[in-house]
């Protein structure tokens, strides 16, 4: 679980309205309308009667959101829905937990799968489940249910593999493609496991066999085609499919839904429920940042996941009894990213001259004061990455410094006429910078930003889209010169440079390397060069970034290093920030939460309280 | 004849609501789809930040894709406009294969019993005030309440809503934001119809507070107007009682109210988007606000087809009613 997603979802199917403006009360006197009187009175009497969940539910009540997943009573349970109602860490489960590390990307927490063996080639994987793991309805947890749980995630995208169960706790995972090891691994352990009782009648009796011949060196090309129409027919409608009442094999079960809140109860049948503290889960819906702190300030949330918050609003949340925060690490960072097809931003002097007049602290100070880091210099990855991979690398760290500014705008060939930087046409340097509506911090920051870079002689301003998916959309088709990026989306190096050295930038993953695509064309709007000259060679960094996903050890170090200095010394992106994961806990009601930069802060709640965190006061 | 000419009036009004409703449904289409964005990639980008691989998250768009409309903008039309002769709204693309029906009827049901109870209690509140203001309209109580009515019509509902989530739920939590207390066993039980009713009377109130005072103003102007027409002198001159004078009045006085209040019932299909925000409400403004910002293109069409539905059907409703109730308005040349 990624930091940044209250930040930015919609997800939830829902868009986030940030503001960073705290609308704080102000002293009006309400009409006194006889009518409104009697209507606040006799509403005064039914809350007493109607209640509340926090207030008037059991103290055994756990009170949250899920930032990943929307509230929506029509949806089906079905991990799969976009909207569906099954929650993380709750009622969904996976064969097992991710630790998000950034050194060993194939370390996961045993969940539902107790343990599990990788061939030494990668391409099997052997799963023994939990003999304890049951249902919601009593019935144990077998192989057939995972064999299921991998037919639905193999139809909804998930590279072929084929299953065979080996006894009702045993199962073999074998890839039909030739991903990579850890890849492979990933997609097998986060398959969310669903019960067969009720999915096996759905699925196609040919189904595996589909499986087989899409990936088959013997089937042919009409043949794959077809098997791949069907796979994805049988994925696009089993999304609105699920059972009338919820078959869970993790700690809670649903029991109720209605548009602000999703009830869960505890399973009594989950395999470790001794651990479980709370007996009943609340899942708040939630539109924006401004209900988030709403909830916060009255105390109802036990746990809330980042939430974008000023200074002032965090002192207020604070100021609550028993609100306080935990902190972990975000592989997330924002920078600004330079769409070189425009120029003069072709020019690398020009580029470095832009992040020399920038004063990240002060924009950090500004944006993100209460959940942002300013980085330390721009390598494409978060500085606890890069601590891992580059020490002792020779970085040029970019500190503000103007007078630096304006050596690189002269070695670009610009001149200060009037105080004011012009391009060899004679017109004013411009670096007018984009920003999505409702990224408040974006906003914040932005303006301090141009405030830099109009102090050094550079005409800059402020440019904001109507929202996030126009943003999106502008940016594909290379509109803005320069703009808000976020970056460095890790843990994993290969997930990172793909940010920067992907599609973005012209390169497609294609099998074990990628293919580059001129500016402009297939979403290519940073339009870097395709190679670029560093440490005395020539090289591809969108191939060489491609080459993360299957090498290991001492070659991908050596792979990431090389990344990283070219990024840091061409700055096709410049980072600002990183951002941390700040959380928030209550413990008026239940104490023992995960302490700062625990692997758990990347998970839901639900996760945590499996490994015994979560405790009632 | 008088019944010939109203059934031609009728059938000539329905024509024209088809035919504005058609035109509506047409414009709205092809704006949408013109709108930048891709549900696609702002799903995309959602997942990466949830931890996704590229490849992962482009995998699982991929089942959003299956629920995008293809073939050419014509032909997208086209089938639209079969399937909605058959009552069809299509699918949601971001709720994939979850009925744009569905996902309408449940905002609407939430919609509507607020705005209505809104829009009842500020037109309730704004006549009667009025009436009030205008009779007493050189006194301190009438100029108070003008003062009052044009205060409170300035204030926007998003304001007052936040005025009221700061003081009633946060610094002094005598309500909650919500629909209704989701652990309550849903039904009709007296604690479950309780909890509907006491989540509903901020969103409500804030409604009304915000919207009373243009009723209010109106009224006082209607009223103060009617007060100086020759048959209430005729009246007065004539001995009439004070209330029959007032009913008088009142009778008049209300009709260019009676206008806006139809309106506005037709206008409350669209639910009030920052109220709703401000209150967490899961109604008609929630979802067109979280369905734009998603670019889900069938769940927008249909909720725009239902305000226009709406609204045209409250306006033809609202001429067909003025009729009966003001007997000046006559149709096919009558005169009084």
């Amino acid at each position: 679980m990624l930091s940044n997603t209250a930040h930015h979802t919609s997800g939830e199917g829902i868009m986030h309205l940030h503001s960073l403006k705290h609308c704080g009360p102000h002293p009006r006197n309400l009409a006194k309308s006889p009518v409104v009187a009697a209507m606040v009175g006799a509403a005064m009497l039914l809350s007493g009667c109607g209640g509340s969940a926090s207030a008037g539910a059991s103290s055994r009540t756990f009170t949250t959101i899920d930032e990943n997943q929307s509230i929506n009573v029509n949806a089906p349970i079905n991990p799969y829905n976009q909207v569906a109602n099954m929650f993380t860490g709750y009622n969904k489960e996976q064969l097992a937990w991710s630790k998000y590390s950034i050194s060993d990307p194939t370390a996961y927490a045993p969940n539902i799968a107790t343990s599990w063996n990788l061939s030494a080639d990668g391409h099997t994987v052997t799963v023994h489940i939990n003999p304890k793991a049951a249902w919601s309805n009593g019935a144990a947890v077998t192989s057939d249910d995972v064999k299921a749980s991998l037919a639905l995630s193999i139809a909804n995208g998930t590279s072929a593999m084929t299953a065979k169960t080996a006894g009702a706790t045993t199962i073999s995972v074998t890839q039909n493609t030739d991903a990579q090891a850890s890849t492979f691994l990933s997609n097998v352990l986060t398959t969310i496991v669903v019960p067969s009782s009720f999915w096996n009648a759905k699925i196609p009796k040919n189904f595996w066999n589909e499986v087989s011949l899409e990936t088959s060196a013997t089937a042919t090309e009409a043949q794959k085609k077809q098997a791949s129409a069907d796979i994805a027919a049988f994925g696009k409608k089993m999304t609105s499919l699920g059972p009338k009442k919820d078959i869970s094999c993790g700690p809670f079960s649903l029991t109720r839904v209605n548009p602000s809140e999703a009830i869960l109860a505890k399973n009594p049948n989950f395999f470790d429920s001794s651990r479980i503290a709370p007996t009943q889960v609340v899942l708040k819906s939630y539109n924006s940042n401004q209900q988030i702190w709403t909830y916060l300030k009255s105390g109802q949330l036990d746990v809330a996941p980042y939430t974008a918050t000023s200074a002032s609003m965090l002192k207020s949340i604070l100021a609550v009894h028993g609100n306080s925060t935990v902190e972990g690490v975000s592989f997330v960072s924002a920078a600004l990213a330079f769409n070189q097809n425009v120029k003069p931003f072709d020019n690398v002097w020009v580029r470095r001259g832009v992040a020399y007049a920038i004063n990240r602290a002060t924009a950090t100070k500004i944006g993100e004061s209460t959940s942002g880091t300013a980085s330390d210099t721009t390598t494409g990855m978060v500085s606890k990455v890069n601590d891992l991979y580059l020490k002792g690398a020779h970085l040029n760290d970019y500190a503000y410094s103007p007078s630096k500014a304006a050596e690189c705008f002269s070695k670009a060939g610009l001149k200060k006429v009037d105080g004011i930087w012009r391009t060899t046409d004679g017109k004013p340097l411009t670096v007018n910078i984009q920003v999505a509506n409702g990224f408040s911090d974006w906003v914040a920051a932005g303006k301090s930003i141009t405030s830099d870079l109009t102090a050094v002689g550079v005409s800059s301003q402020l440019n904001t889209s109507a929202d996030y998916a126009t943003y999106l959309s502008d940016l594909a088709q290379g509109k803005f010169p320069v703009a808000f990026w976020l970056a460095a989306l890790g843990p994993d190096a290969y997930n990172a440079y793909q940010r920067v050295y992907g599609t973005s930038n012209g390169w497609t993953a294609s099998g074990s390397g990628a293919v580059h695509s001129a500016a402009g064309k297939n979403g290519n709007w940073m339009a870097s060069p395709e190679h670029e000259q560093y440490d005395g060679s020539s090289i591809d960094p969108g191939e060489l970034a491609a080459t993360l996903q299957t090498t290991t050890g001492a070659t991908k170090s050596d792979t990431v290093r090389k990344l990283a200095g070219l990024t840091n010394d061409q700055l096709p992106i410049f980072q600002i920030w990183d951002y941390k994961n700040l959380q928030f806990v209550n413990t008026s009601r239940f104490s023992n939460f995960p302490k700062n930069d625990s692997w758990l802060l990347h998970n839901q709640p639900g996760v945590w309280m499996q490994y015994g965190y979560i405790t009632k006061k | 004849m008088r019944m010939m000419a109203n059934l031609r009036y009728l059938a000539t009004s329905l024509l024209r609501a088809f035919l504005t409703i058609w035109v509506v449904c047409t414009f709205t289409f092809f704006l949408i789809k013109l709108m930048p964005g891709d549900p696609l990639e702002t799903a995309y980008e959602n997942l990466l930040m949830q931890g996704k691989t590229p490849q992962q998250a482009r995998a699982l768009t991929a089942s959003i894709y299956g629920f995008m409309p293809n073939g050419s903008l014509l032909q997208q039309y086209g089938d639209y406009l079969i399937q909605l002769v058959h009552g069809n709204f299509g699918t949601s693309i971001t709720a994939e294969g979850i009925p744009v029906s569905r996902e309408l009827g449940s905002a609407v049901s939430w919609t509507v019993g607020l705005v209505l109870a809104g829009v009842l209690t500020s037109a309730a509140l704004g006549v009667v005030l009025g009436v009030i203001a205008a009779i007493r309209r050189d006194t301190r109580l009438g100029s108070g309440l003008t003062i009052l009515g044009s205060v409170l019509h300035g204030i926007p509902q998003y304001v007052m809503a936040l005025i009221l989530v700061t003081f009633l739920t946060v610094k002094f939590p005598l309500f909650s934001t919500g629909p209704v207390d989701g652990t309550l066993e849903p039904g009709f039980n007296a604690p479950y119809v309780a909890s509907l009713l006491s989540h509903a009377v901020l969103p409500a109130s804030a409604f009304a507070l915000s919207s009373f005072g243009g009723y209010l103003l109106t009224m006082k102007s209607s009223v103060v107007s009617v007060m100086g027409d020759d048959f209430i002198l005729a009246a007065e001159v004539r001995g009439l009682s004070r209330r029959r004078i007032f009913t008088y009045i009142a009778h008049n006085a209300v009709l260019p109210l009676f206008t806006v209040l139809t309106l506005s019932l037709g206008f409350m299909f669209g639910g009030s988007v920052f109220i709703e925000n401000a209150f967490n409400y899961p109604g008609m403004g929630q979802l067109l606000i979280s369905s734009v910002g998603q670019r889900d293109y069938p769940v927008m069409n249909g909720a725009f087809l239902l305000i226009t539905v709406a609204v045209i059907v409250a306006n033809l409703l609202a001429d067909l009613l003025y009729t009966a109730i003001d007997p000046r308005v006559r149709r096919g040349g009558e005169r009084i």
